[in-house]
């Protein structure tokens, strides 16, 4: 449309302010009180559902093009509504929980470096899968299937790169302690003013305490190289889920964005 | 409502790009923790009783914790050091005090002829590969077995450590009570974020925990002392045979006393005919060999004995030293372990990559 900015650059800018979220959180989450902690959970958990509301919207959209008469009343049943966004709010409250202790637990300034650089590595692949789909997909499956591909790669992408910085940063020796000590040692290093965000460290300090214990006594057993490779990965991978609800976030704020140009163009 | 305006080219690249940087900036920067923003007071609770002192004494709490630990530690690997030490010297003692009646075996008609004919009943099966190595080691250390007698002093030590450590768990809370009512500030109600130390401090005395008592068993020193028997049996005989002309000498005269002090034993003392003769040429014959092999046994033990018995006293004593550096390692090893198992810091050592390398 005539006048309007370049969209990777609109999409950019709209994510500058939650990369800054990210960054405040990481930087000041643990001082904030429980009230504090529940508004980033709540504010996570809209963008990350409604964004996957919003794409699971147009996948249903588009297999009901290609598989229901537009006049039966199974177009309107099935386009999805209520249910279908209380179901992804209640997945996207608990990637919210994990992408809060996870932001707060990352191991190196460098680790939130890489989750901010997948920001302008997602806008390009969006952008980029879109003009190389358009003539080969469906209207109506398009912006999907751009996502998709943009999530996928950027998930990989930044995956392989928190797996190889995890690969050579030292970790806590557990190989002369019980899994009971190695837990509690985990769990004990974390702190915070609200109680709810202090158990929800605690509890995810525990599990990656038991998670490097049973990788240094389990592990060295295995006989096959590739056996060994992928338990350290699954080990040191701990952070594909925290990957995975950062992504969503973006791709939820992405959407918001998309959905107030409509109304900003299509308004008189 | 309409659209806003849009911006100059370069600054829509441009605006972007400012934020990204300060963005990176920003997330650079290490990030506030709470412990920042605690007040000047933390609570500590031991057992049933909380105190609360001043926050800047916690690092030399924790300084305390571990010297008293590392002292604590050694000080019970000293005490099980020096009953060992006790209980080795008691064993020993009593081997070198029977090393005269080693000898006298060694050096006598029974003693020869034992190990004349041990090879070929043990070629034949009849005797086990170390029955002379056996038979020494019962000789000296009392007709048990060294490794039957180490496992006494084991199980000795053992509870000597375990109520070591009983006692230092005691001493220790006592001590950390003392030193917290002396550093405490003020009366502390009960606090749910108290500095728990009671876990740490019932841990330290190993007596609940399975895996240190299994690494001070008996079962991590399986086969101690099984080479002690056939080293000084070794050592004995070796020293016995190095006078090889004495052996020889002793082959060459029983050879020749078959041929010529039998006949001779005969000829002196039966009559030359008769039913009985051949009997009688026997008996007297024998008699002159075994009576050879004595004065020849008898010169062996006036000229080698000494010898002989300086050098089981030497392997008695290599054997001790060597069974103590064993025993003293095994119970530093298991002290070390137990160390790693109660320190206060865990180590960031620990590299998934190097990992990886040594297991190709």
């Amino acid at each position: 449309m005539p006048g309007l900015r370049s969209r990777p650059l609109d999409d950019l800018l709209w994510l500058l302010p939650l990369g800054f979220a990210l960054v405040l959180l990481h930087q000041l989450g643990r001082l904030l009180a429980d009230v504090g902690i529940v508004i980033v959970w709540v504010a996570a958990t809209i963008l990350i559902g409604f964004g996957s509301f919003l794409r699971q919207r147009i996948r249903r959209r588009a297999w009901l093009t290609a598989y229901v008469a537009p006049t039966s009343p199974l177009a309107r049943w099935l386009r999805g509504g209520i249910l279908l966004l209380a179901a992804q709010l209640l997945l996207a409250a608990a990637l919210a929980v994990v992408l809060l202790a996870g932001t707060l637990r990352l191991a190196s300034p460098g680790e939130l470096v890489l989750m901010l650089a997948a920001l302008p590595l997602l806008v390009l692949l969006r952008s980029s899968a879109e003009r190389l789909f358009a003539p080969h997909i469906s209207a109506h499956y398009l912006p999907e299937a751009a996502w998709r591909c943009a999530l996928l790669t950027t998930f990989v992408l930044l995956c392989g790169a928190l797996l190889a910085s995890a690969l050579w940063r030292p970790g806590p020796d557990f190989s002369h302690v019980s899994l009971e000590q190695a837990a509690w040692h985990m769990a004990a290093r974390e702190d915070a003013r609200s109680d709810l965000l202090a158990r929800a460290l605690a509890a995810a300090g525990a599990l990656e305490g038991v998670r490097w214990w049973l990788a240094q006594h389990a592990l060295p057993r295995l006989e096959w190289p590739l056996l060994l490779w992928l338990g350290w990965a699954l080990v040191l991978l701990k952070s594909a889920v925290l990957v995975w609800a950062w992504l969503h976030c973006c791709a939820g704020a992405m959407l918001f964005r998309s959905l107030w140009e409509r109304h900003h163009v299509t308004s008189p | 409502m309409s659209r806003p305006p849009d911006l100059p080219a370069v600054l829509q690249y441009a605006v972007p790009l400012a934020g990204f940087i300060l963005l990176l900036f920003l997330a650079v920067k290490p990030p506030l923790t709470w412990p920042d923003r605690v007040g000047a007071s933390v609570d500590v609770r031991v057992g049933a009783t909380e105190y609360r002192i001043a926050r800047e004494e916690l690092p030399w709490l924790e300084r305390w914790l571990l010297d008293t630990l590392e002292q604590g530690e050694s000080g019970v690997t000293a005490t099980a050091v020096d009953r060992l030490d006790g209980e080795l010297a008691k064993l020993f003692d009593l081997a070198h005090a029977r090393v005269p009646d080693l000898a006298d075996w060694y050096y006598s008609l029974a003693g020869e002829y034992t190990r004349l004919v041990t090879p070929l009943m043990i070629r034949s099966g009849v005797l086990e590969p170390d029955h002379l190595a056996e038979r020494t080691e019962r000789m000296l250390f009392g007709e048990r077995l060294l490794s039957e007698h180490l496992g006494d002093v084991r199980e000795d030590v053992d509870a000597l450590l375990t109520e070591q450590l009983r006692s230092q768990q005691q001493a220790w809370v006592s001590q950390l009570d003392a030193t917290l009512e002396r550093m405490s500030t003020e009366a502390s109600a009960s606090s749910e974020s108290a500095l728990d130390l009671t876990p740490l401090a019932a841990r330290l005395s190993g007596h609940d925990n399975p895996e240190f008592q299994v690494r001070i068993g008996a079962s991590s020193s399986v086969g101690l002392g099984a080479a002690a028997g056939p080293m000084i049996w070794r050592a004995a005989s070796r020293r016995a045979a190095a006078s090889g002309r004495v052996a020889a000498t002793r082959t060459t005269a029983r050879a020749a006393s078959r041929a010529g002090s039998a006949a001779a034993g005969g000829a002196l003392a039966c009559a030359p005919t008769g039913p009985a003769a051949l009997g009688c040429a026997l008996v007297a014959g024998t008699g002159a060999w075994l009576g050879t092999d004595w004065l020849l046994l008898r010169i062996d033990e006036h000229r080698h004995r000494a010898e002989f018995e300086a050098a089981v006293h030497a392997a008695l004593v290599a054997t001790r030293a060597s069974l103590r550096e064993e025993l003293t390692g095994h119970y530093e090893r298991a002290s070390q372990t137990r160390r790693y198992a109660l320190g206060a810091e865990i180590e960031y050592t620990f590299i998934p990559a190097y990992n990886l390398h040594n297991q190709r």
